[in-house]
């Protein structure tokens, strides 16, 4: 709660404000019930006009400020939690959008989403409801107690006295019911698994003829639900009835115990009614407040977790710029890394140059460090020992933004904003025209992007879902194009292509960008037989280095897998 | 569909627990109704007695407060069980017939209604459906009860203050029905900038990559403000709405205090009155919750309505039927492994013919390949073929028989289908090489497994057999998928086979294995191949090549690549060439 305050600064007004309004609203409460028992004496004992005139002004008067502070309340508390919100929300992307790679690597994005979306919920909760209720109920129950307890000490304690143990039964009942619960939900859960398959699948659950096999599991998962929802169904019940004793038990106390003290004459008739309506006040937070009390703790949890995005580690700002261009592009001397928390390290004493103009591929099994090489020239992570330069100056003296300006990458996953092709491919450069867009999707061999209904301004779904991989793949080799930057790294970016396309692309950027430096990383050995250098990895080394023909007459690692896959090939013809 | 006949509609789902159900919402609203009614008669007697000074009467009033007390408890432990009960029961009806009209929808239709819509009305709308069985209902109930109930006692009572009460509860009206208007479009709007404002920020979180590496990260945030900004608008503005709303809560004292300043003005003339107004008092709770939360509850099942509509729709929707009807003239010979004729499909919604005029015949026993471009029209022949899509026109049969003749079902036990990409079920590993086919016994699926190739990595798995798949197999590789789905095949055992082929190269160990396993499965069965590997083509007995839903060429490889001009030539020289291997998991 105090970093929320902190957060708020002059905003935190706006909530005093609302705990003011409520307040008075909580002093009003308590003043109604007594004007109401005053009038109510006053028409029992024949003084009924007189008790008009008290009735008129002082209630209307009451009304009128428990309504205008109401109102006001609810107004200030909703635009203290909107605002409140708005500041976080903006914050947090702030933070985010210049988070760390190691920061977001451990992040799933339906995390991140859900604290912005439930855990903000929760927040919302706390700081418009939740903490005003608090506060409301807890002073209502005061002043009530303290006004009861100054007219009738006997009634009050006699009032609310069996309150405590309806309380613990009720405890007692509700229990048993968290597990039954998660039970059935666990069940229910069960049966939207078998939902969800029997859409995806519908293709093949119809060709197959499983249909009843698949509702069978689906009746299955609900009978279970079913069961376990009747056994917490007459808990339930049980609940409900123990809610309606602790409801109506202190009006039948009060009106039994008062009624009896009224015969004796040691209470006023007004004054046990003023009693009635203030009873509640007492005994419900008592009911109330437990649940209260865990709806605030999880709403500071769910706070915290907001709070927490504000905490993202984010990367460095300042640094120098390099020069536009060097004969050495790229220099890796002694480098070695390891990803926190892995004790194997991923790269071992790694040297490698790679001049101006040069097209080198890095090839090797998965895990054998080609990705992370790429992920130290872009100062995603920087190296334990050694040194990564680009253009001649050192990446960790390099400033981020101008380091990035100088490099193009495009890797397999492709990601792809949910806006237009056109959107997308701009992203790359942010002024480029329409003809450089046209000319890059062009070398990128989009020629699907003419076929679609509105060509590239087609939308291309959330992440690029309504594309294939390889057209995304081909839209984010065009948005790193219109990029123009002079080196290109390419983390396996043709992987979803057939190889027809996969050459035709690559001869493309080859012919209209035969300056550019390109490093590409691929599994297909194919793909990158004519690059001017190869380096083979292996368990975070470089094992060989050449082009593909010196590299098969050394006739070592790569010669092998060369001749392995030919073997293969012809064995399948 | 308006929201009445909806509610019957629903009301009629709750099936054999509709007397359950029914018995409890009733119970439930006349409790609450006559606990108010009993107390206001208790109270009435309580107060003539305090005034009179008359002990036995004291007795008696109070006596009846705890029989109230007591029979409210009981009658909401019996109608609160009969409705929570009731309530599940309904629920599970109404899922059960929504899943049901889902699983035997017509593919075509669930297409048009897209997978997402579909799965989001089986999901949330059931369950805001049984959250209206379980509260929603049960509200309105109470509502209608206690506030006809409480109007009818209180003009019963004495009509002039009733009116008096009525009239002044009714003002709440005046600012909740204005207020439904802009409440509702308020909730809208706010709903959407939220979603606009989250998606934009799984955006950002997804393509963190690409945001620092494209130095996007202000382009980002600038977006994301706009977005923050009108989402806070959006909730500025609700929340001014609802601020005024709440008002209603503490309005209701006003109707309070009316009612006393006409009780003093009454009980001045006669002193008799004031029993009556201490009843009044006490009934005029539910008039004034009827007023102020009626506008509330209607809206609550409106929006409950709303998704009941939904899943009644979805459940209208044309399912699939047993038997395709249409009529085909000449019968095929019966040789033919598969005959297909003067084949055409659109779609239903559309003018254009996705494919048209194929037809062809497959010898049995023998392989043929289908090439060519996608969205050329591929994988709607294998719809067509499995009975997925009804021909528009055209005849298919299998030996001799047509797929006019047979029951879907029976026509589908023709075909052993393999996806391209393999599609398996959070079931065991068994159960999914069953795939819905009665049970062979272990050994039968274990050799099926064998020859599969998927034995071993099966037997590999914590469970072997039983070990139980994640959510779409999450816990297997691709390659491992596709044994499975070539296992499923296998035993399946049909005289016709269709193969989708994958497009996406797997590790090469994975590769080859499948490759086998494909191969096994082929043996002596007719087959239809969506083919992407020469080689896979090259062996073909026939290859067809479809371009824009119409067989352009045919033949063997040989006689297709000896046409100079020939489409499947040009495809082959542009590179169709032998699909690379990759290094992947390759140890030496």
């Amino acid at each position: 709660m105090k970093r929320l305050f902190q957060e708020a600064g002059a905003l935190t007004w706006l909530f005093v404000g609302a705990v003011a309004c409520a307040v008075v609203v909580s002093v009003s409460t308590v003043a109604f019930a007594d004007i109401f028992g005053r009038a109510l004496s006053l028409v029992v004992a024949g003084s009924g006009l007189v008790a008009l005139r008290q009735v008129i002004v002082v209630g209307v008067a009451i009304s009128v400020a428990s309504v205008a502070c109401t109102f006001l309340g609810k107004l200030l508390a909703g635009h203290f939690s909107e605002r409140l919100q708005r500041i976080l929300r903006d914050r947090a992307i702030e933070r985010l959008a210049h988070a760390t790679a190691a920061a977001m690597h451990g992040e799933h994005s339906g995390d991140i989403q859900s604290r912005f979306s439930s855990d903000m919920l929760f927040l919302e909760q706390l700081v418009r409801t939740d903490s005003l209720q608090f506060v409301s109920q807890a002073l209502t129950a005061l002043l009530a107690a303290a006004y009861m307890l100054s007219r009738n000490w006997l009634l009050t304690v006699a009032s609310i006295a069996p309150t405590p143990i309806l309380l613990l039964v009720a405890s007692f009942l509700t229990r048993p019911l968290g597990p039954l619960m998660t039970a059935a939900q666990e069940a229910l859960a069960q049966a939207s698994v078998v939902t969800q398959e029997a859409v995806s699948g519908a293709e093949v659950i119809r060709a197959m003829n499983m249909t009843t096999t698949v509702s069978l599991r689906h009746e299955h998962a609900l009978s279970s639900w079913q069961e376990r929802s009747t056994t917490a169904a007459n808990q339930v019940a049980k609940l409900y009835s123990t809610g309606m004793t602790l409801a109506v038990m202190p009006f039948i106390i009060v009106l039994s115990v008062g009624g009896y003290l009224a015969l004796a004459h040691r209470i006023e008739i007004g004054l046990l009614f003023s009693f009635v309506l203030l009873v509640n006040y007492l005994s419900f937070p008592l009911q109330e407040m437990p649940r209260l009390l865990g709806r605030i703790r999880s709403g500071s949890a769910a706070a915290h977790r907001v709070l927490e995005l504000l905490d993202v580690p984010v990367e460095r700002t300042g640094g120098a710029r390099g020069p536009a261009s060097a004969d050495d592009v790229l220099t890796l001397e002694d480098v070695s890394f390891s990803y926190s928390g892995t004790a194997e390290p991923a790269l071992k004493d790694i040297s490698l140059t790679v001049k101006q103009g040069q097209k080198v591929a890095l090839v090797g099994t998965s895990g054998s460090g080609k990705s992370t090489v790429l992920r130290l020239i872009t100062g995603d992570y920087t190296p334990n020992a050694g040194t990564v330069r680009v253009n001649g100056l050192s990446v960790q003296d390099w400033d981020l933004s101008a380091l990035r300006a100088t490099i193009a990458v495009v890797d397999q996953e492709a990601f792809l904003f949910g806006d237009s092709v056109a959107d997308n491919v701009r992203t790359g450069r942010l002024d480029a025209t329409q003809v450089q867009i046209a000319e890059a999707l062009d070398v990128a061999a989009a020629d699907f992007v003419g076929e679609m209904t509105q060509h590239e301004d087609t939308l291309v779904g959330d992440t690029g879902g309504r594309l294939s991989g390889g057209q995304r793949q081909r839209i984010a080799l065009a948005r790193a194009l219109v990029k123009d930057a002079p080196l290109i790294i390419l983390d396996e970016a043709t992987s979803a292509l057939d190889n027809e396309l996969e050459r035709r692309v690559y001869a493309r950027l080859v012919e209209h960008y035969p300056d550019k430096t390109v490093v590409a990383v691929a599994h297909r050995l194919t793909t990158v037989q004519d690059a001017d250098m190869i380096y083979v990895f292996d368990n975070g080394r470089v094992v060989e280095q050449g082009t593909h023909a010196s590299l098969l007459a050394a006739g070592g690692r790569y010669a092998l897998l060369w001749e392995l896959q030919q073997a293969q090939e012809s064995d399948r013809g | 569909m308006d929201s009445w006949r909806a509610l019957r509609r629903l009301l009629s789902c709750t099936g054999d627990a509709a007397r359950q159900y029914t018995a409890g919402i009733v119970g439930l609203g006349l409790t609450n109704y006559a606990l108010n009614g009993m107390f206001a008669i208790s109270l009435s007697a309580f107060t003539r007695a305090l005034m009179s000074g008359n002990r036995p009467m004291l007795n008696w009033s109070v006596m009846l407060f705890v029989v109230a007390g007591l029979a409210a408890s009981l009658g909401v432990l019996f109608a609160g069980r009969a409705l929570v009960i009731g309530a599940v029961r309904s629920e599970r009806h109404v899922r059960s017939a929504a899943f049901a009209a889902v699983n035997r929808l017509s593919l075509t239709a669930l297409e048009r209604l897209g997978p997402g819509e579909v799965l989001s009305r089986l999901t949330n709308d059931t369950a805001v459906v049984g959250q209206m069985y379980k509260q929603t209902l049960q509200d309105v109930a109470n509502t209608l009860c206690a506030g006809f109930g409480s109007i009818i006692t209180v003009l019963a009572i004495d009509w002039r203050a009733g009116l008096v009460i009525i009239g002044l509860s009714s003002l709440t009206l005046l600012v909740t029905l204005p207020l439904l208007a802009p409440l509702r479009r308020q909730s809208t709007a706010m709903q959407e900038a939220k979603a606009a404002f989250l998606g934009d920020v799984g955006q950002m979180a997804r393509g963190s990559a690409i945001i620092r590496s494209f130095n996007l990260a202000t382009w980002m945030t600038d977006r994301l403000r706009r977005r923050s900004r009108d989402r806070l608008r959006a909730g500025l503005a609700a929340e001014t709405t609802q601020a005024a709303r709440a008002t209603v809560d503490v309005l209701t004292d006003t109707t309070l205090i009316g009612l006393m300043a006409y009780g003093a003005y009454r009980s001045a003339l006669d002193p008799s009155f004031v029993p009556r107004l201490v009843a009044l008092i006490q009934m005029s709770n539910g008039v004034t919750t009827f007023f102020s939360q009626l506008s509330r509850i209607l809206a609550d099942l409106q929006v409950s309505l709303a998704a009941g509509i939904r899943i009644l729709e979805l459940m209208g929707l044309p399912a699939e039927p047993d038997h395709l009807t249409g009529s085909w003239a000449e019968p095929a010979s019966a040789r033919c492994g598969l005959g297909v004729s003067d084949l055409a499909f659109t779609y239903p919604s559309s003018d254009n013919s996705v494919v048209s005029d194929i037809g062809f015949t497959v010898r049995k026993g023998s392989t043929v390949a289908f090439v060519g471009p996608s969205g050329g029209g591929k994988t709607t022949l294998f719809k067509l073929l499995l009975g997925l899509y009804a021909p528009a026109r055209g005849t298919i049969t299998v030996e001799s028989d047509s797929i006019y003749d047979q029951a879907l079902t029976e026509w589908r036990g023709n075909f052993a289908y393999v996806p391209q990409n393999a599609f398996v079920f959070s079931d065991t590993v068994y159960g999914n090489i069953l795939g819905g086919m009665p049970d062979p016994g272990r050994q039968e699926v274990e050799r099926t497994a064998r020859a599969a190739n998927a034995h071993d990595f099966i037997m590999q798995l914590p469970d072997g057999y039983q070990t139980v798949l994640e959510e779409s197999g999450r816990n297997l590789s691709g390659g491992e998928k596709q044994r499975i789905a070539i296992a499923r095949a296998i035993l399946q055992n049909a005289p016709v086979l269709l193969l989708d082929e994958a497009t996406s190269a797997l590790d090469t160990e994975n590769e080859q294995q499948v490759q086998e396993a494909i191969e096994r499965l082929m043996k002596g069965r007719t087959t239809l191949v969506i083919a992407h590997r020469l080689s896979t083509i090259q062996r073909a007995d026939t290859i067809y090549y479809l371009e824009d839903g119409r067989l352009i060429e045919q033949g063997t490889h040989e006689e297709l690549m000896d046409s100079p001009d020939g489409k499947y030539r040009a495809l082959v020289e542009a590179g169709l060439r032998p699909q690379a291997v990759q290094v992947q998991d390759i140890s030496c």
